[in-house]
């Protein structure tokens, strides 16, 4: 078993931090312990924007248990194993609190299914889609969901056509016609 | 909204307001460590055409 070798020289460079903890996600997936998996979250905004503040990795998962037996147990047990430590319901993995959350929205699901994976150096990873991102912090609406959606419209990464296709599949079209008229107008 | 994503999400906001407790050099630290993160993201993103 390779163990992560930020176990073995420390203090682990900040920028590989997220080489590493991307290598113990994957290896998750290889072990059969988790299914599709996606970043999402401030993290997974900041492939596409300036970075966003935040402290944790989010990391969608889609589980195959019914929504009331849903438990990250076997996730946290098979990192421990490997040296990590729980911190609440986040898992430290190199010093990174990572989340774990299950992707039970139809709109969480789809984004899950539909992230795209980028070379992160050598380590594959999946990353949601700007127009996913964007239709979640529609459907979340919390103030800092949209300073996030200023910021994607601000960047112009989106593509107005996916974002539309998505927010009408998931019933989003008069949520964002809110968020327009506030604060787009 | 299940049991589990709603624990979640109340954990994260405890962890959040332990964040905002931390001693200033502390909350330095993880802003280095941030920017460090964020910009290998940056990196990777611009060099596989995310941005």
């Amino acid at each position: 078993m390779r163990l992560p070798w930020c176990h073995l020289w420390f203090p682990v460079p900040y920028e590989f931090i997220m080489k590493e903890t991307l290598r113990e996600i994957n290896a998750l997936q290889e072990a059969g312990i988790i299914g599709q998996s996606a970043i999402g979250g401030a993290m997974g905004a900041t492939f596409y924007l300036e970075p966003i503040s935040t402290y944790d990795l989010d990391i969608f998962v889609l589980f195959e248990s019914p929504a009331l037996i849903l438990t990250l147990a076997p996730i946290y047990e098979f990192l421990q194993a490997r040296g990590h430590l729980p911190e609440g319901d986040a898992i430290t993995i190199c010093g990174w609190p990572v989340q774990f959350l299950p992707a039970e929205s139809a709109l969480l699901r789809e984004a899950v299914e539909q992230a795209v994976t980028v070379d992160f150096e050598g380590v594959p990873a999946r990353v949601m889609t700007a127009e996913h991102l964007a239709a979640i912090a529609v459907q979340t609406g919390r103030a800092k969901d949209f300073a996030r959606l200023l910021a994607f419209v601000e960047s112009g990464q989106l593509d107005a056509g996916r974002l539309e296709e998505i927010l009408k599949r998931h019933g989003l079209v008069d949520a964002w016609a809110k968020f327009e008229a506030r604060y787009l107008a | 909204m299940s049991p589990l994503t709603r624990q979640i999400l109340k954990h994260k906001q405890e962890r959040r307001h332990a964040l905002a407790q931390l001693p200033y050099p502390e909350k330095v630290r993880i802003v280095e460590k941030l920017r460090g993160a964020a910009k290998k993201i940056g990196q990777v993103a611009r060099h596989q055409g995310l941005r």
